[in-house]
């Protein structure tokens, strides 16, 4: 089958050579990220074996090809008017080419071309776009929506082995198309979830809605906690060992982020707000502001608003561990908040280093630090923002000694506070250790 | 003062200019605004004045060319155009406290001040980061939270400007003012404070302090509460200063001893009073809730009146032609009170607000050199909005025994910007019925009604011939908002002139306050009946302190 993939960012890439690897042909257009900048584990391998293999085919612009049967929209930023556009041009350019070669049955007709939308737009807009293109004559497009649920740092993963492949569509020929392409991961037990467009537009969203809530909530269990002189670590697995409530995102910390994860939470603010007025999403998003600023709050009561000129070691940049990935990530918002007050950042992120400093212009309050026993020479405060593997296990007693006040601010509550009480480290998480 | 002869002519008594008796002979023969519309037909469109986004309508006003001429000629002999040049030029204009008024400066671009008020502009600059700070999200509370609220503590000038321009522009608040609150305490017995501290969160709340003289016992009573109230939850003291108050004042140094922090500290100066200082710092909580880029723009738009009033001769200078208007109508036609009528919800602290800029400014019955004056000078000013005022007090002004000017304003556009709201077509429908009874209320104020042949209702008849003018704002946005209030401004100040009075010292306010200093004792419980004070004070004091002995 010839695949057409609209975008570049991680989602695209990931479904394109994945796709690519069971033998379809697929072609990722204007790509101006290469897989090698996404850093994604994985993904730059298996793509560059694709193009070698000559089934995944990069295309200089973004216009249409006509002879693909199946077209995967993923441009994360696009709005109504840009997919209606593009599914317009697509339309329109099947129909010249058809009429020139002579195909179509023997009513004359088109053969079917499926569009799917990836990221999702405001809700009904599948719907609207399928009827948009048959009010203007294209009655042999279908558009389904078929939402990723691809997790940077395990794309691969995410994508072959979803929990589910859910699809909204209304049409048995385009469900029928993506079943059939998704039928190599589909083996073990049928994990297909159909609905209609609208349903799955929501479910998309409403997804991360819950999580979102989820984190918030232990946020502010987390802050009551700190209050009464609880360890909410103890808490977190009390709560998680409920069955109806499991152990996924269950963990208080420094804000959450993720572009993708950011803009779905924004949609569903929206949409719930226009409708009724929400407040619950209102809160949610309220918290995770406070989550993100919470350790600079922690550094300025520490040192009782006497700042200016210190130096903080940051350790993490990226929105989550094994990404690149800066979009949305909480560490911009406490670098921006330090720099604005004069606080020197020594900045050390396994792979993010270079897009935060990017980020910040090269703004000489920002040291590039290559380790991160390198990172808190000298420092004031340490705060851990990104919970990589590789922080973990480090010399919490070298570090100590290192800084100029041994003061360590958990962002993602990895350490254990006795542990680093003990390494002569005063310790401060999100819902344990010191209150600060 | 240099010369003293001078300084008489220039500060001589209304009565004793050559035009007074002309105009009182004038006013005798006043013929009816129905008349006046009759005889000259023409007069709505001709009796007009514009300038910086605003037109004055003067048609309803019972004058004629005649009387207007002769109006123009008392300016002249007042040298009005000599005084204009003095405000402007920084000289003493306020002769009892031996002070300028340059409260224009405070609006002239920083490219065309002079260097010696550098220091405006580099106040200006420092207002702006502190704004910056402060709407970002950059200045902390004692607990390192963003300041949520910001309450603006003082009285007077010091909060009735910044309270109806906050208001007034409110649909102008930049994406960082949406995300603050910006309440106003003045009322010295703490009951605006009291409210507020039910709901504010201290650790969020920032103060202003905003007093010219810093020694204002409302202001500071107030945020000698709030201290104490901060004090419960931050028991470091220096840092609840340094996170919590911002000073505004004249006076440094008393801003340090009670306790500003120096990098908190905005000035403005001896030679701005206070009425006319929202242009300066005490502006503060107008760039707060609007952004910066606004209140320059308000700035902007009083700058525009500013070069119109320096430069337009006086038959077409809008504020010279207002103050022409009232003196007629208070000097000569003993018209003693003036409503404000804005018909606009957004200019509700409109008329309280000039409450203090007219009233404080020319309340006064000695002229510049301390003679007591034989005529009327100030009028009695109210207001509402229009609308409401309908509903309140406009029976008097239709059909009682008061002979009332008013001032009617207006914007001509409203709820036509670019984003479309689905209520928009029945708010523009609002918009031009409220339009609509502006225009019914001062037709039929000017012209009355229910002289019908075979009508014999008198319950039914509306006289009329109540003087009225009409303000037109094209659109209420910072830089008229800015030329509205400038026009206002340089009427007052042209009234003085003709008055002969001081319109920048207010002497009746300082005698009040120095009474009440005197008078707290005589509320205490042991008071020993030693003050010598009038029956009614001493039974009141009696009354009130055998009050609070009961409970």
């Amino acid at each position: 089958m010839k695949i057409m993939v609209v975008g570049d960012d991680h989602a695209a890439w990931t479904m394109a050579s994945v796709l690519a690897s069971t033998g379809c042909h697929c072609v990722i257009c204007k790509p101006e990220i290469a897989p090698v900048d996404i850093n994604e584990p994985g993904l730059n391998r298996l793509s560059s074996d694709q193009i070698r293999q000559g089934r995944l085919q990069l295309q200089p612009q973004q216009d249409p090809i006509p002879d693909v049967e199946f077209v995967i929209y993923a441009e994360p930023q696009a709005d109504y008017d840009q997919v209606l556009n593009y599914a317009i041009d697509f339309a329109r350019l099947v129909q010249s080419q058809a009429i020139c070669a002579g195909e179509g049955d023997k009513d004359g007709r088109n053969r079917l071309r499926v569009i799917a939308l990836i990221h999702p737009l405001e809700i009904g807009s599948t719907d609207r776009l399928q009827q948009d293109l048959l009010t203007r004559g294209y009655d042999f497009i279908r558009v389904v929506f078929w939402p990723s649920f691809i997790q940077s740092g395990r794309a691969i993963d995410s994508f072959s082995y979803p929990d589910r492949v859910l699809l909204g569509s209304n049409d048995p020929q385009a469900t029928e198309m993506i079943r059939q392409i998704m039928a190599p991961y589909n083996r073990r037990r049928d994990n297909f979830m159909l609905m209609a467009p609208k349903e799955a537009e929501l479910t998309k969203v409403a997804i991360n809605g819950m999580l979102a809530t989820r984190i918030s909530f232990m946020n502010e269990l987390a802050e009551y906690a700190s209050l009464q002189g609880i360890d909410i670590e103890p808490v977190r697995q009390g709560i998680g060992s409920d069955s109806r409530i499991g152990f996924q995102y269950l963990y208080p910390g420094c804000g959450f982020g993720g572009q993708a994860f950011l803009d779905t939470l924004h949609q569903l603010t929206q949409e719930l707000e226009i409708q009724q007025q929400s407040s619950l999403m209102h809160s949610v998003w309220q918290r995770n502001e406070q989550q993100k600023d919470l350790l600079f709050q922690k550094f300025w009561r520490y040192y009782q608003a006497d700042i200016q000129n210190k130096v903080v070691s940051i350790w993490g940049g990226a929105f989550k561990p094994n990404t690149a990935s800066i979009a949305g990530s909480p560490a911009i918002d406490l670098i921006e908040t330090l720099l604005a007050h004069k606080v020197q950042v020594r900045l050390y992120d396994p792979v993010a280093n270079p897009a935060l400093i990017a980020f910040f212009d090269g703004n000489e309050g920002i040291i590039d630090c290559r380790s991160a026993y390198q990172a808190v020479e000298g420092s004031d405060a340490l705060m851990l923002v990104t919970e990589w593997k590789e922080f973990w296990n480090l010399d919490l007693y070298s570090i100590a000694n290192t800084m100029r006040t041994p003061l360590l601010l958990d962002g993602r509550n990895i350490y254990d506070p006795d542990y680093a009480q003990q390494a002569g480290l005063t310790y401060s998480g999100i819902g344990r250790g010191m209150r600060i | 003062m240099k010369n003293k002869n001078v300084a008489d002519l220039d500060y001589c008594k209304l009565s004793l200019r050559n035009e007074y008796a002309a105009l009182m002979e004038k006013a005798d023969s006043c013929l009816s605004l129905s008349e006046l519309f009759a005889r000259d037909p023409e007069r709505g469109e001709r009796l007009r004045c514009q300038a910086a986004g605003l037109t004055l309508d003067y048609s309803k006003q019972s004058i004629t060319d005649e009387v207007f001429e002769e109006l123009l000629k008392l300016a002249d002999s007042c040298q009005l155009p000599r005084h204009i040049n003095k405000l402007f030029g920084g000289d003493i204009v306020n002769l009892s406290e031996d002070k300028a008024a340059l409260h224009t400066a405070l609006r002239t671009p920083a490219e065309v001040l002079p260097d010696e008020l550098g220091m405006i502009s580099a106040e200006l600059d420092k207002l702006a980061q502190l704004v910056f700070k402060i709407q970002q999200g950059v200045w902390r509370g004692f607990s390192g939270k963003r300041i949520t609220d910001v309450v603006n503590l003082g009285v007077g000038g010091s909060d009735l400007g910044p309270l109806m321009v906050s208001h007034a522009l409110d649909e102008y608040r930049d994406e960082g003012g949406k995300n603050l609150k910006v309440h106003f305490a003045s009322s010295m017995d703490g009951s605006q404070l009291f409210q507020l501290m039910e709901h504010l969160a201290p650790e969020s709340t920032l103060f202003i302090v905003s007093s010219k003289s810093f020694t204002t016992i409302d202001t500071l009573s107030n945020a000698q509460t709030v201290r104490d109230w901060l004090g419960h939850y931050c028991s470091d003291e220096a840092m609840l200063l340094r996170c919590h108050f911002i000073g505004v004042s004249a006076n440094r140094n008393r801003m340090t001893q009670w306790g500003i922090h120096s990098e908190n500290q905005l000035e403005f100066w001896s030679w701005v009073g206070g009425r006319f200082s929202l242009w300066s710092a005490i502006g503060l909580p107008i760039a707060l809730s609007v952004g910066v880029f606004a209140f320059r723009r308000l700035l902007a738009g009083a700058f525009q009146m500013d070069l119109h009033f320096r430069s337009a001769p006086l038959a077409e200078n809008l504020p010279v032609i207002m103050a022409l208007l009232g003196v007629w109508n208070v000097s000569f036609r003993d018209i003693r009170a003036h409503a404000i009528l804005p018909y606009d919800g957004r200019l509700k602290f409109f008329p309280s607000y000039l409450e203090q800029l007219e009233m404080e400014s020319n309340g006064k019955s000695v002229t510049q050199l301390g003679e007591p004056v034989d005529y009327m000078t100030c009028p009695v000013l109210w207001g509402e909005v229009g609308t409401n005022a309908q509903h309140a007090f406009y029976q008097l002004l239709h059909q009682g025994t008061q002979p009332v000017v008013s001032d009617f304003i207006i914007a001509a556009s409203r709820y036509d910007g670019p984003v479309q709201q689905p209520h928009q077509d029945a708010l523009l429908k609002q918009h031009d019925l409220n339009i609509s009874n502006c225009l019914a209320q001062s037709r039929v104020l000017a012209f009355g009604a229910g002289e019908q042949p075979g009508l014999l209702n008198s319950f039914r008849h509306y006289p009329g011939n109540q003087p009225s003018s009409t303000l037109v704002l094209n659109r209420l946005e910072p830089e008229s908002m800015g030329a509205l209030i400038a026009a206002y401004e340089h009427k007052v100040f042209c009234q003085a002139v003709i008055w002969g009075i001081n319109p920048f010292d207010q002497w009746g306010v300082e005698q009040g306050k120095e009474v009440a200093v005197k008078l707290q004792s005589i509320l205490q419980p042991g008071y020993d009946g030693s003050e010598p004070v009038d029956s009614s004070t001493q039974a009141l004091a009696a009354l009130i302190r055998q009050q609070r002995n009961k409970k």
